[in-house]
């Protein structure tokens, strides 16, 4: 039971979230930037196409709505619902000042609110381009009806993922808070879910290789939003599958809140099983009797085992930082969002080459070193967390750069050096080929783990929530994981295409840094002649003087250029990153 | 009719039982404080009597209400926390606000209210519109208490509530504590502060290890001490929550 005017309660802790999370955006300044861009960016794109097109559109007259449309927004409204488990269960299956809130208000508002408040997001995504289109369609085919129909059903579509997504997240933080198989084992099977997902995007998305294609899913009624959209426009949509859309949506959002209230209650009030709390039990008695000193970390942290060479305090810091990412592994959530796009996109390709291992091992070679240096160390000082103060006045920054970089080191090497060996054996490629792969990974292991802890050192970013009732997970700035990223691959896979083919890397090069400039340069300039056309033909220049080095040689002096700025790059990382520990000051 | 009671309450976590079959009762508009060492379940006990926690066994009515009907029990009860339970990103008038708005408060008597008990607490109205991120630990916990008795509970549930104050304010909230039971509210106190409780507290509950060991006014406790040369509150808590009562060492003295 709730209290008569929950509604309006949940109405008023949605809103007050939602300025929460856009005044927490709104500090970290470019992720706040990098958002609007990829908001404002496709509604041009969008507003382009549309002013380009509007005389061919026009004239189409009355069509009807094709099954491929549908399906895209089913792909659409799944994608939200995955997005939205997935932020219920890593980010916030509790809620923030619980002890206040749950004193004050009942379970059903705070259900409410926080749906309220996760729809108010989606919509402030999805608010720009949909206005766009709305504006589209009602200046294109004098339509009224699209005014309103085209944002219900964009709120619809909103709200109903959300909805679900929270069912479904509520739901699997609810088994995580209360089976302790499940609590112990959250990581694989987080894993797994996260593949099962992909494999079922690619399953719809590629039906040259046995999907079933984005139409199938013009069955599932959750693609029928396009329908209720259409109306009153020339394109024909179905008036019956808009009505189910409009009545299922309110039956859904019902139904959806009274289930997350439940589910939400239990979660709430219930005390978590600790996944961790069982294999103490099996492991405990031997581990506290045999041994006199007592080893709590190296237990906590094995099969793990730093070397003995190593000093005390970088094994402390290297075995916490395993320890956190092991017993936290929801930091690693921004891990995924790159590895599913770039693996959708390779296993694609990888599926249509001809020997699919000739696209998975340089791959690996590039990628996997990525993973080791981004999985433990992209934001230490964030994790860290209200421990920072004492960190930095009880260790030198040189001991704990060397202990963050070194699990990367242990744990990440020698899988990037195994696999891509390995698998380049296995796969097309000669001995020597296969040597110079490995060693790709190697080097780009090394730079990308000396890197990580640079760049997150100098951009951390901090829970925004208070000492003490901090959700623990603070992940790294967007953009620090971007530029990371690029960083890494992009020369990594340089460096792997002038082994293979050096040809076609000359060509990259040549077209990066000569041809694309000069045609831009050509664009803006047109007729004119100027200082902007030289500045095209130097361009040209330079395109066509990267272009008549031999293959042998561009490989030869392209790949000793890379390699020898790798390793300044790992110098200078690293130094600049034990300077910026010694003199860092905390804010608080 | 008492405002507290419990009957056998029991919360276990695991192995470690955290509360043992707890039995009081606090009459109504009284002030109980209640003691015990770090980890022998008073914060526990509080979630319970809020509804944050279920017990494991047992039973606890507060304001007449079970306190297993959340629903029910809300509107009776205000309870200031361990941790401040505040939003960084929002200043603190923001969060008044956001709260009493929560709870139907009449806005423009709630408004004077927060300003008054904030100007009690010292409180400036530029610091009331920060960002709560910039406060110092001091000055979230007064936003937190007035938070918690904002809306003139029945019973208010205080843990801690002047961890973190100065001198002033610490005095400040004592006298406001005095004055919430003169208007009628039940106030339940923990604290580590001794001269708090005696001061404010009408009965004083002893928690070790779970269970409650003494109950009594905070004179007749200070009776029972049988070590100090004056008598103490301290005294009687030490050897009511030593391992070991017999081995007291009675030699041991104090300044
Ligand atoms: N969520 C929990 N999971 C497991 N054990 C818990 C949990 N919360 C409390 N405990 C245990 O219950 C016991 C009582 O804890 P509680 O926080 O109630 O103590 P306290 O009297 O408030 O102590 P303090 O004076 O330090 O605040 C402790 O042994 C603690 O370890
Ligand atoms: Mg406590």
């Amino acid at each position: 039971m709730a209290e008569p005017n929950w509604l309006q309660h949940a109405l008023g802790v949605g809103v007050f979230e939602f300025r929460r999370s856009v005044r927490a955006i709104w500090q970290d300044k470019a992720r706040a930037f990098l958002m609007a861009a990829g908001l404002v960016f496709p509604s041009l794109m969008l507003v382009g196409f549309i002013y380009l097109f509007s005389g061919v559109i026009r004239d189409i007259g009355t069509v009807s709505l094709p099954p491929v449309a549908r399906g895209t927004v089913a792909l659409l409204w799944l994608f939200g619902v995955f997005i939205a488990t997935q932020r219920v269960v890593s980010a916030r299956p509790r809620i923030d000042a619980e002890s206040l809130i749950l004193t004050t208000v009942s379970a059903r508002t705070v259900v409410g609110g926080l749906l309220v408040a996760e729809t108010l997001r989606v919509l402030a995504y999805l608010c720009l381009p949909v206005s766009v289109l709305t504006g589209g369609m009602v200046y294109l085919f004098s339509s009224p009806a699209s005014a309103l129909l085209i944002p219900l059903a964009a709120v619809l579509l909103g709200l109903t993922a959300v909805l679900v997504g929270m069912v479904l997240g509520y739901a699997v933080a609810l088994l995580i808070a209360t089976s302790p198989f499940v609590a112990r084992h959250k990581t694989v099977l987080g894993g797994v879910a996260v593949l099962a997902a992909m494999g079922g995007y690619l399953f719809v998305t590629l039906p040259q290789f046995g999907g079933v294609g984005q139409e199938a899913l013009a069955v599932l009624p959750v693609g029928w939003f396009v329908d209720l959209a259409v109306i009153g426009s020339p394109i024909q949509g179905s008036m019956t599958r808009a009505a189910v859309v409009g009545v299922g949506s309110l039956l859904v959002v019902v139904g959806g809140i009274a289930l997350i209230e439940r589910e939400a209650t239990r979660l709430w009030f219930t005390d978590p099983v600790s996944g961790e709390e069982g294999q103490k039990e099996e492991s405990d008695p031997a581990a506290t009797t045999s041994k006199e000193t007592r080893t709590a970390l190296a237990d906590a942290t094995a099969p793990v085992r730093i070397p003995r060479g190593i000093s005390q305090p970088t094994r402390r810091v290297a075995q916490w930082s395993i320890l956190r990412t092991r017993r936290d592994p929801r930091r690693l959530n921004f891990l995924l969002l790159p590895v599913v796009i770039v693996g959708s996109a390779l296993f694609s390709s990888g599926m249509q080459a001809e020997s699919p291992l000739a696209v998975f091992v340089p791959a690996a070679a590039v990628l996997l070193p990525w993973m080791a240096g981004a999985t433990f160390a992209m934001n230490p000082f964030g994790d860290e967390g209200s421990v920072l103060p004492i960190t930095l006045i009880s260790i030198s920054g040189l001991a704990y750069v060397r202990g963050v970089m070194l699990p990367g080191l242990l744990l990440g090497l020698p899988i990037a050096v195994l696999v891509t060996g390995g698998a380049a054996l296995v796969g097309p490629f000669e001995l020597p080929a296969a040597v110079g792969l490995v060693g790709v990974a190697l080097l780009a292991t090394v730079v990308a783990v000396s890197t990580a802890p640079a760049v997150g050192i100098w951009f951390p970013r901090f829970s925004a929530i208070s000492i003490g009732q901090s959700r623990e997970v603070v992940p790294p700035r967007l953009v620090t994981t971007a530029f990371h990223f690029l960083g890494v691959t992009g020369p990594a896979t340089l460096l792997t295409l002038c082994l293979l083919n050096p040809r076609f890397a000359r060509t990259l090069v040549a077209g990066i840094v000569g041809f694309l400039p000069a045609a831009l340069l050509q664009l803006v300039a047109g007729e004119d002649v100027g200082v902007l056309s030289d500045a095209s033909t130097w361009f040209y220049g330079i395109g066509t003087a990267v272009q008549s080095v031999s293959g042998e040689s561009f490989q030869l002096v392209g790949g000793g250029l890379l390699v020898v700025g790798a390793v300044v790059i790992t110098v200078l990382s690293y130094r600049l990153a034990v300077r910026r520990f010694d003199r860092y000051s905390p804010s608080l | 009719m008492p405002s507290i009671e419990t009957t056998a309450l029991t919360k276990r976590y695991g192995s470690t039982t955290a509360v043992d079959q707890l039995d009081f009762s606090v009459p109504d508009g009284t002030v109980y404080g209640f003691l015990g060492p770090n980890g022998a379940g008073k914060t526990t006990t509080m979630r319970i009597l809020t509804g944050l926690t279920t017990p494991t066994s047992g039973s606890a009515t507060v304001a007449g209400v079970p306190v297993t009907n959340r629903d029910s029990l809300r509107p009776h009860i205000g309870y200031l926390p361990e941790e401040p339970p505040l939003y960084e990103q929002a200043t603190a008038y923001e969060q008044l606000e956001y709260v009493a708005g929560l709870r139907d408060l009449p806005s423009r008597e709630t408004q004077n209210r927060i300003d008054e008990l904030l100007d009690r607490l010292d409180l400036s109205p530029d610091d009331a519109a920060t960002r709560i991120a910039e406060y110092s630990k001091g000055m979230r916990q007064k936003v937190a208490y007035v938070q918690a008795v904002l809306h003139d509970p029945d019973v208010a549930f205080l843990d801690e509530p002047t961890s973190g104050l100065d001198p002033r304010a610490a005095r400040t909230i004592r006298e406001l504590i005095g004055e919430l039971s003169d208007e009628g509210t039940t106030v339940f106190l923990s604290t580590h502060i001794l001269p708090v409780v005696e001061e404010v507290a009408d009965t004083v509950g002893i928690l070790y290890d779970g269970k409650l060991v003494a109950e009594d006014t905070p004179d007749q406790l200070t009776q029972r001490a049988e070590t100090g040369e004056t008598r103490t509150l301290e005294d009687a808590f030490l050897e009511l929550t030593s391992t070991d009562p017999a081995q007291d060492d009675t030699e041991e003295t104090y300044g």
